[in-house]
């Protein structure tokens, strides 16, 4: 498969993904309104995409050093971007449970809690693995990079 | 209110790897056309701090049951709580607090562009020789900081007038 058939692909899948991820939320904001409308924090997965050092050290005293670095800059952007979704997801759960439970008791409110846990719970788990696979490249951006030093 | 499950899990797999396969096809966020040749590449990995401010909703609005064609009927997110103005003040702060973190970032950002590009252009030189070199970047660099500090000065103020608003409109709930 061709690259922009492969990334035609993957944005078809991708946004019907993200559909499905948001699904709950944005039912939620179209008929009651909602405490953000968008995400205001990065995405991990297109965080890597805005380094390109892999070539920017060859010939220098310092290569690998410098290699090591520009991974490190560029996980402590994943990381930096995950902090923020994960307090997003907090948020915006915190938020909504309470306007979604408010005037409920007894099971209905344990029950309307305990959904909203689990929403919670899934997003932060969508959130670590996204954040595997960002560092995940950020990693092999930094090995490509060690990589042109050496063979120069 | 029925809460609508998220039929996220049979997905999530495929949706990981769409994510990662369109990553390096991901548009720069925000090229600098006066600094586009850092050793780190031409991107930006921050989130847009003057963006946190128009993501904030805080209102909702509904169709005039009485009149389809009517204006929308625009409420307050937090109107019918008890606590309306004491969420609003929270939704404010929480603005704030995503605002300072995308400048943050764009902050710190800066001062790992001019490090790498003083690393990368002066290798080797001392003193006064590492002074001159490293100058060349120096404006680049203050632009970035100072770009970054006045989005954070505007989206406090528009964070607070958000706040404000959404606070209005407790008062005007029934």
């Amino acid at each position: 498969m061709r690259l922009p058939e492969l990334a035609r692909a993957a944005l078809i899948v991708g946004l019907a993904c993200a559909s499905a991820l948001l699904a709950g939320g944005a039912a939620r904001a179209a008929g009651e309104g909602s405490l953000f409308r968008d995400m205001v924090c990065r995405d991990m997965a297109d965080i890597p995409g805005e380094f390109d050092f892999a070539n920017s050290f060859v010939g220098l005293a310092g290569c690998d050093r410098l290699c090591l670095d520009a991974t490190f800059v560029c996980l402590r952007a994943v990381t930096e971007a995950t902090t923020c979704q994960l307090a997003f997801a907090n948020d915006w759960i915190a938020f909504d449970s309470r306007l979604d439970c408010d005037g409920l008791s007894g099971t209905r409110l344990r029950d309307c809690k305990a959904g909203w846990a689990l929403d919670r719970q899934t997003w932060r788990a969508f959130i670590k693995n996204q954040r595997l696979f960002a560092a995940s490249s950020c990693l092999n951006a930094g090995s490509s990079c060690r990589g042109s030093c050496s063979g120069h | 209110m029925t809460r609508a499950p998220l039929p996220l899990l049979r997905l999530l797999p495929l949706c990981l790897a769409a994510l990662f396969a369109l990553a390096p096809l991901a548009a720069r966020a925000d090229e600098d056309p006066n600094d586009p040749n850092s050793p780190l590449g031409s991107g930006n990995p921050c989130f847009d701090a003057s963006k946190v401010a128009d993501s904030l909703s805080l209102e909702s609005s509904a169709e005039d049951p009485n009149d389809p064609n009517a204006p929308p009927i625009v409420t307050g997110f937090f109107s019918a709580l008890p606590d309306c103005a004491k969420l609003c003040d929270k939704a404010g702060k929480l603005c704030e607090t995503f605002a300072k973190r995308a400048a943050s970032c764009e902050t710190r950002y800066a001062d790992d562009r001019f490090r790498f590009n003083v690393r990368t252009e002066c290798e080797g030189l001392h003193g006064a020789d590492l002074k001159t070199c490293s100058q060349q970047f120096e404006s680049a660099h203050q632009t970035r900081s100072q770009r970054a500090a006045d989005k954070l000065a505007a989206v406090v103020s528009a964070c607070g007038t958000r706040s404000a608003d959404c606070a209005g409109r407790c008062n005007a709930a029934p």
